[in-house]
């Protein structure tokens, strides 16, 4: 089996839970998130950002029925960085 | 972000496979729909295959069918708008080889159950139909409730 890297931009805790959250949904909106990882607006816009730059999740927004919705999905990019982290780690402990 | 490790060992690797997968169980709890509309759902499916079951030229089964058909289409319409007007948008189409392959072991399961239960009345069970709408509608009743995000891999047990 050849050896998946340690991905460290997945891997700090409210960053790895994001991306858990986005892998079993479609899309989530940004209150959704918040309210999961119970964390305040700027943490989780800290950690979306780092995110997005490294092309992990899209973040759109839109306006719907007068409210502006953030929407926040995973891109095939971030899926794939996120299974192969899980595996790392189940490599580690050596599940695999 | 430069101070983060490279690696881990084995111990907190099994800390944050664990803290994971806690943390999924508590959130897919929380996008759980409410247990009417599950009923809903699961009785409007039951309704679909009994009266398939159960339809001849002769009586009015059909129209149970095309009814039940209806409203289980209305009540998933139902929960998916819901679903997005709380900021949650549920796939449906799955991702993944291993959720291509539940969802097809799925359909499978329950394309069995429907022509069984249609099949067996056919050769003079008279209760197939019943018994199979029972269990479509359990089946499909559980799995709506255990599993509401369609995730039937990753939910793994503390143990695992």
């Amino acid at each position: 089996m050849t050896k998946t890297p340690f991905n460290t931009m997945i891997h700090a805790p409210n960053r790895l839970q994001i991306c858990a959250l986005l892998e079993s949904t479609k899309e989530l909106e940004f209150h959704i998130i918040k309210e999961q990882l119970d964390v305040s607006d700027s943490v989780l816009s800290k950690h979306l950002k780092v995110l997005e730059d490294a092309d992990y999740i899209r973040i759109i927004k839109k306006t719907e029925f007068t409210r502006q919705r953030t929407w926040l999905s995973l891109t095939s990019l971030g899926r794939k960085a996120f299974k192969s982290h899980l595996e790392e780690l189940k490599r580690i402990v050596g599940k695999i | 972000m430069n101070n983060e490790k490279e690696t881990i060992n084995k111990e907190e690797a099994a800390a944050t496979l664990e803290s994971l997968a806690s943390f999924k169980r508590d959130a897919t709890k929380s996008f759980r729909m409410p247990l009417l509309l599950i009923m809903l759902i699961s009785l409007s499916y039951s309704l679909i295959i009994f009266s398939y079951g159960m339809s001849e030229h002769g009586n009015m089964w059909a129209l149970g069918a095309l009814i039940g058909g209806a409203a289980f289409f209305i009540f998933i319409a139902f929960s998916v708008y819901t679903f997005r007007l709380l900021g949650i948008k549920v796939s449906v189409f799955p991702k993944g080889k291993k959720r291509i392959v539940n969802e097809l072991v799925l359909a499978v399961i329950f394309g069995v159950i429907i022509i069984a239960g249609r099949e067996f009345r056919l050769l003079g069970f008279e209760f197939s139909p019943h018994i199979a709408a029972l269990i479509a509608g359990g089946l499909l009743a559980y799995l709506l409730y255990k599993y509401p995000t369609g995730e039937y891999m990753t939910m793994e047990k503390k143990n695992d």
